[in-house]
């Protein structure tokens, strides 16, 4: 009997902070696991998502050239203007597009690499096309953006350039 | 007592309550992302650029139109150049109004005119005749410093020079010439042996190839100068002599009693301008108002794509 006061009295509060203080622990961890194994999940989703996002944004890039190229192609001193819808961002961040034009033989066709990259993001996606026409050097960012055809580097040939995007005629 | 009793009363869940809604907001973004996915599979399924396969359409359609015409106009109302030039205008501008009508249905606009004609002159003989000019002259300027387009002839082999170079007969030629280079186009009957009608092209008296086909059973072999054809098949001196020919040329018949048949061309000097022994009062050889070649201009425009070009059009040119 002497010792039930005591149990039932202020110094039973000792195990009660002690359990307290473990759950609060263990379920510190537990959130916390959850929290960076989530975060973690979101990351590695952008990063696939981004690269998915660059990957189409290449390929209607190039598609774009190629219909440009096609128009290039089928006239002497016309003006040529075709517009491309590419998304702003790419997983919620900007990226830039960089079309360089590479070296080929002298009696093959052009050609050009497309490479995107994206801001904030581990992701890159290029894409090489063949074109008949020469492709200007052009570092844009990604957005709606209009291929024309005309002398970009004042070397008295005309290449396909790749803008951002204005009026189609222009 | 007081601290245990606050948190048995419920306030004890702040750390899952924290934990709960920074995994919510991980899963919303989670979700987003996930939709931006699903979107970009969307777009990439979508069809791939702006397609430009209609401009390109819309514009051979329209030069396909063009040169039907400029072939055609001059076979009628081709008593002067103003009658030509407004057959021909008209015929482009009803066509663009009425293709436009059709590419308006795509949201696009679409139009072809003339930008500018070439006037020219066709020479031809219609009936069957011997290739001498209008005073029977067998060596006779057809058309001096020019160019020619649509240049087609039908010779009745019986009618031409016999044997080789070589032998008695002289053969008829027809000579292209700039003042320095001569090609000369030598037709002739190859003799009883192969009975062929046989095309030798000479540059500067040098030969450079030769071919020979026998005729129909009408007596009768077609040369087209343009598709470099002999009675319709390939032929290895007309290409030689389309691909040698200088940008402009006086074409001479030689030697004109040693063929008979008909023959047109279109040049592209105009009638006042040009020095021919066609004359069509006088019977035989006719010389005629004709429109040579025509300018286009093309332009599609919708709201991705602009196009704005400048198309030539010279039906069947000789060098071309």
């Amino acid at each position: 009997m002497r010792n039930t006061p005591r149990w039932s009295g202020t110094d039973r509060g000792v195990s009660t902070t002690l359990g307290y203080s473990i759950t609060l622990a263990i379920t510190a961890i537990l959130i916390g696991g959850l929290l960076i194994a989530g975060g973690g999940l979101v990351d590695d989703q952008r990063d696939r998502i981004a690269q998915e996002e660059l990957s189409v944004s290449v390929e209607q890039l190039a598609s774009g050239l190629n219909d440009g190229d096609r128009l290039a192609q089928s006239t002497d001193g016309g003006v040529i203007g075709v517009r491309i819808w590419l998304p702003d961002r790419v997983a919620g961040g900007a990226y830039t597009l960089e079309v360089t034009n590479e070296s080929s033989p002298a009696d093959q066709p052009a050609r050009a690499s497309i490479a995107a990259s994206a801001q904030g993001a581990n992701a890159v996606a290029t894409v090489t096309i063949r074109t008949g026409v020469p492709v200007a050097n052009r570092t844009i960012i990604g957005g709606p953006l209009v291929v024309t055809y005309r002398d970009a580097d004042g070397d008295g040939q005309r290449e396909l350039v790749v803008n951002e995007s204005r009026g189609l005629a222009s | 007592m007081a601290d245990v009793a606050r948190f048995r009363e419920g306030d004890r869940a702040q750390l899952f309550l924290v934990g709960a809604l920074a995994l919510a907001v991980i899963f919303v973004v989670l979700a987003v992302l996930l939709n931006t996915a699903i979107y970009t599979g969307n777009i990439a399924t979508r069809d791939a650029g702006p397609g430009t396969g209609v401009v390109v359409e819309y514009e051979q359609a329209a030069t396909g139109m063009a040169d039907r015409s400029l072939r055609t106009v001059n076979i009628e109302n081709n008593s002067n150049y103003t009658n030509l030039e407004t057959t021909f205008n008209d015929t482009v501008s009803i066509w663009s109004d009425r293709a436009n009508t059709h590419s308006s249905a795509a949201l696009a606009d679409a139009h072809v005119s003339v930008v500018e004609t070439k006037r020219g002159t066709k020479i031809g003989q219609n009936g069957t005749r011997n290739f001498t000019d209008d005073n029977n002259s067998r060596q006779w300027t057809v058309a001096n410093n020019t160019t020619a387009r649509a240049f087609q002839m039908t010779v009745e082999q019986g009618s031409l020079g016999d044997d080789d170079l070589f032998a008695d007969d002289p053969e008829f030629a027809v000579e292209f010439a700039d003042g320095g280079e001569e090609l000369t186009l030598y037709i002739y009957n190859s003799g009883t042996l192969t009975n062929d009608v046989t095309v030798v092209l000479y540059d500067d008296g040098t030969e450079v190839s030769e071919c020979s086909v026998s005729a129909g059973a009408d007596d009768r072999v077609s040369i087209d100068f343009s598709a470099a054809t002999l009675a319709g098949e390939d032929c290895d001196a007309l290409e030689e002599l389309t691909s040698r020919l200088p940008p402009q040329y006086t074409v001479t018949f030689e030697n004109g009693t040693y063929a008979e048949g008909n023959y047109s061309l279109i040049v592209d000097r105009p009638i006042n301008k040009l020095e021919t022994g066609a004359d069509d009062a006088a019977g035989g050889p006719y010389a005629a108002w004709a429109l040579y070649s025509a300018e286009l201009s093309v332009t599609y425009q919708s709201s991705v794509i602009y196009y704005r070009t400048n198309v030539r059009l010279a039906p069947e040119e000789l060098d071309a």
